[in-house]
């Protein structure tokens, strides 16, 4: 029964649909207990689902669905960061008593759309499952409606995400003008390399992506969309959406890798360094935590689009580690600001000052969380980024090589600086310090993850 | 290019339609006007102000809402014209997709955005 | 029949004008027409295509379809966004939105 293939994403639906008509139902007081635990059981659901079809290759519904091993890793990595989501925001969305059921429903929604993005070599389910997670995520940058700060933020992110859908489709159109076919695997195996019209499709569809990835021509609009939004939202941004798209041009890539000019591998190549080193630099005169990690984010997708670029085995298998481990560090380090502002103490570097010393824990973590986004040893950032230099190393380009560790001592700077915050400077915090058991929890899981994939990589490419 | 020709023929004969039936009723109707006959009849309003006004918030959400429920109707005229081939089974999947924004519409409802405030 | 390079041109040209009034006007509400027409470009050229492969790849009219009620979704997601830009600032003239900024 092809059914079975789509329980994952069939989940989700009925979970989004329980919880909205849940919170008509309860009475106001319990309403966001009753919205954020459907949402746990709605992810337990998915995730046990998707890792019942762990090793499953099949093709349903006349080609519009994709079930195989490596669109399941990325469904179990969704069903955990969304977890992890789901503890992150919780209080948050309690202090600034948010609509709980709505949040957690978008919420919900965007992953539904990841899920399909990843199980689909279709474009017009890809396109589909991309734009519910855009749509849904214009809203939840928009969620704080009171603060001009964030729906600014919903509003850039809207009118620039629109346009890049558009494009993406505009391309589409002609990759199906050219072909009659919607379907990846065909499209790439009717075609010869070079035509007019293919060139002109798969550059649109690529800047789509591109634009919704944040690679640096097409990054301007991250750095706003990710201060202005909630904080656990920005994580999610971070962590969650950006990763779909990366699969859905894995995908593209892979297939078109024969048929696209050689000049258009360049153009990727162009792309990722180009998103490295802005991303870097940028980041190094930023004073507000968010916006600084928008833009490292900006970097570690130009490290991530070396993988693509380079296109072995070998770069594929570390860019499900570097994914991974990147992924914790900043589900971690955002726990860590949210618990920060929730303490009423902004969102500036300068609010980590004295964090070593109030909450030694969050400091501790804190530590191990830059460490592993610099990539330095024992931690599972230095792993994910040594694989994937040595994969270019082996590749023979030893400049691109040397660039990324270039880069990396970059990074270093600004990284430091949270740190130093935390560690060496110290300032008043005002009473009553309060603890927050899902946050801790979330921290503590990250730093597991972390630490663990710095001994045994190999657990993240089972 | 002939079948052109009936196309042209068409707009003429529009074109002259309307100049000579309102001509035509010219002949036959009796004229003379008063006041009440230029007022507007039963279901319309004197209008008051400028056209050009700020509407309330309501109407957008209002209209947000047929919008979205409008356009869903899309989905429901090729399946309309397939149904006998789909069978029972197609009939359920749209009643599925019905009850779905019938729960976006019961939300709605309960949200009070249906209400005037 | 109508040849398909007329309707990839006309389509063509939609896209940029919407593409030019979507980065070039200050007004929100003008962006998201903008958006639209490139989205009605992005149908003409689907059906386009589809009309011209014929019945047995009505591949191109199923995936206007889903352009359709995806452009309408995205209305009213940008309206509602606008509704709440509008209710802080009081306008939605997009150079006047300037909190964001390096």
């Amino acid at each position: 029964m092809q059914y079975k293939l789509l329980l994952p994403e069939i989940t989700l639906a009925a979970g989004i649909l329980a919880i909205i008509c849940a919170d008509l139902v309860v009475a106001r007081e319990s309403r966001r207990q009753t919205a954020f635990g459907l949402g746990l059981l709605t992810l337990t659901i998915y995730l046990m689902a998707a890792a019942a079809l762990g090793g499953v290759t099949e093709h349903a519904f006349a080609g519009h669905l994709l079930v195989d091993p490596w669109g399941s890793f990325f469904k179990l990595f969704f069903g955990v960061t969304g977890l992890l989501l789901l503890f992150l925001s919780y209080s948050y969305v309690g202090q600034r008593s948010l609509a709980p059921a709505e949040f957690v429903a978008l919420l919900l929604g965007a992953y539904l759309g990841m899920s399909l993005m990843v199980s689909s070599e279709q474009l017009l389910t890809a396109y589909v499952g991309l734009e519910l997670v855009s749509l849904t995520s214009y809203l939840l940058a928009a969620f704080l409606r009171q603060d001009p700060l964030s729906t600014e933020a919903g509003l850039k992110y809207f009118i620039l995400g629109s346009v890049a859908s558009a494009t993406l489709l505009f391309g589409i159109s002609f990759l199906y003008g050219y072909t009659g076919s919607l379907e990846l695997a065909t499209i790439a195996g009717s075609l010869s390399t070079g035509e007019g019209m293919v060139v002109i499709g798969s550059l649109l569809f690529l800047c789509g992506l591109l634009f919704k990835l944040a690679a640096v021509p097409f990054h301007v609009w991250a750095p706003d969309a990710l201060q202005g939004a909630p904080t656990p939202i920005t994580a999610f941004f971070s962590v969650g959406s950006k990763v779909a798209v990366l699969v859905l041009a894995g995908r593209f890539i892979s297939h078109f890798s024969g048929v696209l000019a050689q000049e258009v591998h360049y153009y990727l190549l162009l792309v990722a360094i180009g998103s490295m080193t802005v991303g870097n630099l940028v980041a190094l005169r930023q004073t507000n935590l968010k916006r600084l990690m928008a833009y490292s984010s900006i970097a570690h997708i130009g490290y991530l689009l070396v993988a693509y670029f380079l296109g072995t085995p070998e770069a594929y298998a570390a860019l499900r580690v570097y994914v991974g481990v990147y992924a914790a560090a900043n589900l971690g380090i955002f726990a860590i600001i949210t618990w920060t502002e929730s303490q009423n103490r902004g969102i500036e570097i300068d609010s980590f000052r004295g964090l070593g010393r109030v909450q030694p824990l969050f400091g501790l973590a804190l530590g191990v969380f830059v460490f592993s986004l610099v990539g330095i040893p024992p931690t599972g950032g230095f792993m994910g980024k040594l694989l994937l230099f040595m994969a270019s190393v082996q590749e023979a380009h030893y400049i691109l090589a040397v660039i990324m560790v270039l880069n990396g001592v970059l990074s270093v700077v600004y990284y430091y600086r949270m740190l130093r915050s935390a560690f060496f400077e110290d300032s008043e915090w005002i009473a009553p310090i309060t603890k927050n058991a899902a946050l801790e929890a979330v921290v503590l899981v990250a730093v597991v993850v972390v630490m663990v994939t710095g001994v045994w990589p190999g657990w993240l490419q089972m | 290019m002939e079948t052109y020709f009936e196309v042209l023929f068409f707009i003429c004969a529009g074109l002259l339609f309307y100049p000579f039936t309102m001509q035509a009723a010219r002949l036959f109707r009796p004229s003379g006007s008063s006041a009440r006959k230029l007022a507007n009849y039963e279901c319309g309003v004197q209008p008051i102000g400028q056209a050009q006004v700020q509407f309330h918030p309501n109407y957008y959400l209002l209209a947000l809402l047929f919008v979205v429920l409008d356009v869903e109707a899309v989905f429901l005229f090729p399946w309309a014209v397939q149904l006998k081939e789909l069978g029972f089974f197609g009939l359920a999947e749209m009643f599925v997709f019905l009850g779905i924004i019938v729960v976006g519409l019961v939300y709605a409802w309960k949200k009070k955005v249906i209400q005037w405030q | 029949m109508i040849p398909l390079s007329w309707l990839v041109t006309l389509a063509g040209l939609l896209f940029g004008i919407g593409l030019l009034g979507a980065l070039l006007s200050t007004n929100a509400v003008r962006m998201l027409i903008s958006i639209e027409l490139m989205l009605n470009a992005v149908n003409i050229n689907l059906v386009a295509f589809s009309r011209y492969y014929g019945a047995s790849q009505p591949h191109g009219e199923i995936a206007a379809i889903f352009a359709m009620v995806v452009g309408a979704a995205e209305a009213a997601v940008g309206l509602a966004i606008f509704v709440a830009v509008a209710r802080n600032s009081k306008l939605i003239d997009i150079d006047k939105i300037n909190l964001l900024k390096w």
